[in-house]
């Protein structure tokens, strides 16, 4: 953002004030971000798009209701990650439905082809289908801090629960993955020599765990 | 017990790496793994765990779900500008904001449901039936109904002036139903039997976060949904409604200074 940009708050503002463009802009901003939350979140396209649109309607009636003293971002990612909790608790109120994982629609999650060479196309497939093994509490938490980069205490927040619970979900949903997910470690070619990909011993050497990242 | 003899397992390192096992765990499992090395090879791969899942790249909006979206809100200004402006609303929003009608008696919720049933709503001063069912919530005032309407009311909650002297009357035994009766008339909501959240971690905590920051209640803005008055088993309490249109969560609660006390809670669903 530009300092030429108006900020969030002033978007809000003008939003509140009766603008009919200023909320457009403000969600167009944040949306990729939105939309990754609710699509690995729930893991179905459509579903996604449903409470994007939910949670936008909702915002775009309660922006009188937001406080000035969080980010916007975090209220709308609050209202977002509510969104997609509906979504769950509709579904599980419909036994008929299964749950969506099917290979094809988890390949729509990776998007777009290998612009990144740091995953694989089948890896993202593989990393999104260990996620939605998790509960939705824990996957919330692991999406909004280990995928998105949010402080742990900014994840509170949005999901609307103490520090201590987000990285307690974190803790237990890492710890479903892990087994999960070993395999993809042995990217670089000595480890997987070494013995095999299930092999802990096999994994890269790496630095003292990981402490949330929110701790500072 | 805090004795680790065997190996801690993946849970209690992760979280020991999180440091929320209290104290004398959290010492255990330090103490376990400074000698271990399994114990230490798997917490080296937990903290593997994120920085694997931070390498997933941000999928962007696909350009169909982008353009959606951006005709819901087109439909929602739109929407608003007709109501703000006072003239009928001939644009139907994607979902029709649900008014909130706690302090009113039933019948009165009654015709005002059906009048936001109506796709073109004349909340304008026309002196017809509708108006004169509104009148008891909007006191005839054309602006202030629309900006009720719009779900915007400066703080969430029915006007003061709109208040009548009796608040509805809940039961705790039938907490839920009991809200879907006045405050959801005719609409296919049932009442969950467990909120799926509530189901991994403790419901009470659940409930409990959506009470943050709305006690005391005579702040200028509730952090989330919609809080009135209402008597539960005949006492004063308030009544959250949380994220009306959608599905909702209904928490009764008192406030004490800051500090909010939860009733009753229930999840509600549509059927």
């Amino acid at each position: 953002m530009t300092d030429s940009e108006p900020s969030d708050a002033e978007l809000l503002a003008r939003h509140v004030g009766g603008d009919p463009h200023a909320f457009g802009v403000l969600v167009q901003r944040h949306r990729d971000r939105l939309w990754a939350v609710a699509i690995r979140t729930l893991g179905d396209r459509e579903e996604a798009a449903d409470a994007l649109q939910d949670a936008f309607v909702s915002a775009f009636r309660r922006a009188e209701s937001f406080r000035g003293d969080a980010q916007f971002t975090t209220w709308m990612h609050r209202i977002v990650v509510n969104a997609c909790l509906d979504r769950i608790r509709r579904r599980k109120t419909r036994p008929t439905e299964p749950l969506p994982d099917d290979e094809d629609r988890m390949e729509e999650l990776g998007e777009q082809p290998d612009l990144d060479p740091a995953t694989t196309v089948e890896e993202r497939s593989a990393i999104l289908h260990a996620l939605r093994t998790l509960p939705e509490p824990q996957r919330s938490a692991i999406v909004l801090v280990d995928m998105e980069g949010y402080p742990v205490e900014e994840a509170a927040r949005i999901v609307g629960c103490a520090v201590g619970t987000i990285k307690s979900r974190c803790a237990r949903g890492r710890a479903k993955l892990l087994p999960l997910l070993r395999h993809l470690r042995g990217a670089d070619p000595a480890a997987q020599q070494a013995g095999g990909p299930a092999t802990p011993a096999a994994t890269t050497v790496r630095d003292e765990p990981r402490r949330g990242g929110g701790d500072g | 017990m805090a004795d680790f003899t065997r190996h801690p397992d993946a849970v209690d390192l992760a979280e020991y790496a999180e440091g929320v096992l209290d104290a004398s765990r959290q010492q255990a499992v330090e103490d376990h793994v400074r000698d271990c090395a399994d114990c230490s090879t798997v917490l080296t791969d937990l903290a593997g765990v994120p920085e694997l899942l931070a390498q997933v790249p941000i999928p962007p909006m696909p350009d169909d779900v982008a353009t959606r979206l951006d005709q819901a809100i087109a439909a929602e200004s739109a929407a608003r500008a007709s109501e703000w402006s006072g003239a009928a609303a001939r644009v139907t929003p994607i979902r029709r904001p649900r008014r909130w009608l706690a302090p009113l008696a039933a019948a009165a919720a009654v015709i005002a449901v059906v009048a936001i049933a109506i796709p073109v709503v004349n909340n304008a001063d026309s002196g017809d039936d509708d108006a004169s069912g509104d009148d008891t919530s909007a006191v005839g005032a054309g602006q202030e109904s629309a900006e009720d309407e719009a779900g915007s009311a400066p703080d969430g909650r029915v006007p003061a002036a709109a208040a009548p002297s009796e608040p509805v009357s809940l039961s705790r035994a039938s907490f839920g139903q009991d809200v879907i009766d006045a405050f959801y008339p005719g609409e296919k909501l049932s009442v969950l039997s467990r909120n799926p959240q509530a189901a991994e971690m403790d419901a009470r905590l659940y409930y409990e976060s959506q009470l943050e920051g709305q006690c005391p209640v005579d702040d200028a803005a509730t952090p989330y949904g919609e809080v009135t008055d209402i008597l539960l088993d005949g006492q004063p309490a308030y009544l959250l409604l949380n994220h009306p249109g959608i599905a909702a969560d209904a928490v009764a609660f008192t406030c004490d200074g800051a500090e909010a006390n939860l009733l009753a809670d229930a999840s509600l669903g549509q059927r």
